[in-house]
């Protein structure tokens, strides 16, 4: 018998759990990444849940909360707040054995790039402030893509399919 | 036909098996954690104070076009001096990435590789094909998801083969 753990953090608390039109919402994304961690310790590709991976993109958006324009030596502008926001949401939503494939970089027009280089695919995701724009590439197939706004429902469906076409 | 003012249509073609070279300007276009590069290296930007020049093309260097390693180093040092050297920040410039004109024409039938006229031979154009007579200016529509692919795409040719550039003051000379 296993147990796990999952901490009651400020962001999932503040940003994720108020998403939740009702608790069998939050129940079945619960169950979802309890389903995800469980199918990958069987695979034994388990990573233990430091918050590592978290932190270092929390890192990286706070940096980048911190750019001006110019950021390239020209006249990129800096990131909007909303655009990292929407970065922030999917760095606490999705599960750390994503996150560790996962960078977040500026474009030059105010928006954000989420990419992830994962072992059998990558993700190229594009948030501007409003909407996410992605495509999911596994074995150089497209097996996902959409515009979408970023909210949890949406993120679930995009780990699932990270899961199930890029790590599993 | 498509055109622009800075192609020089009159010098040879880039050829497929010819070996290219990408500067980033700045240490956000590389993630060593996950060993990726920010797809914003090959896209167009605005340049200019007022932000109302829009790039038509990336240039890209000519590896082959350097006699030797000398060469390679002023063309490298360019990295620090054609952003504005006055307000010269040496957050400003990372290195380069490497690939061959073929692979990147196998990324996206919109890559074009053009000559610029009143150039030095060292560097030519990657354009964007937007129409059968228009080539995109920058900065590229991300929304678009074959945009996105196309960058990525791109990105992924360089991201085995960053090379951080030598520091400024350990260059060999001014260019």
């Amino acid at each position: 018998m296993r147990t796990y753990t999952f901490t009651l953090d400020e962001r999932l608390v503040n940003q994720i759990i108020p998403q939740f039109k009702s608790a069998e919402a939050m129940e079945k994304w619960l169950q979802r990444e309890l389903e995800l961690i469980i199918a990958h310790h069987a695979n034994g590709t388990m990573q233990v849940d430091t918050g590592f991976e978290r932190q270092r993109l929390n890192s990286r958006i706070d940096e980048l909360s911190r750019l001006v324009t110019g950021w390239d030596g020209m006249t990129a502008q800096a990131p909007t707040e909303k655009a990292l926001s929407q970065a922030s949401m999917l760095v606490g939503s999705l599960p750390e054995n994503i996150l560790r494939y996962c960078a977040i970089f500026p474009s030059n027009d105010a928006s954000v790039y989420f990419q992830g280089k994962f072992p059998k695919g990558r993700l190229t995701a594009y948030l501007n402030g409003e909407t996410m724009t992605y495509v999911l590439k596994a074995h150089h197939e497209i097996v996902d893509t959409k515009k979408t706004e970023v909210a949890v429902p949406a993120i679930q469906d995009l780990a699932s399919a990270i899961a199930k076409h890029c790590i599993s | 036909m498509r055109v622009d003012k800075k192609i020089d249509y009159a010098e040879r073609i880039v050829e497929d098996s010819e070996h290219l070279l990408r500067m980033l300007c700045s240490p956000l276009y590389y993630d060593e954690a996950t060993g990726q590069v920010n797809l914003d290296a090959f896209d167009l930007r605005m340049m200019g104070r007022l932000q109302d020049q829009p790039e038509h093309f990336a240039s890209v260097g000519r590896d082959g076009q350097f006699h030797d390693d000398n060469e390679r180093q002023h063309y490298l040092q360019f990295g620090y001096t054609v952003w504005d050297d006055k307000d010269w920040n040496p957050n400003h410039y990372y290195g380069y990435g490497t690939f061959k004109a073929g692979d990147a024409r196998a990324v996206s039938n919109r890559i074009e590789f053009w000559p610029l006229k009143g150039s030095a031979a060292y560097h030519v154009g990657l354009f964007y094909a937007k129409s059968e007579d228009e080539y995109f200016k920058g900065p590229l529509p991300k929304e678009d998801p074959e945009i996105l692919l196309m960058l990525s795409g791109l990105a992924s040719l360089i991201e085995d083969t960053i090379q951080k550039a030598p520091e400024r003051n350990k260059m060999l000379h001014r260019g």
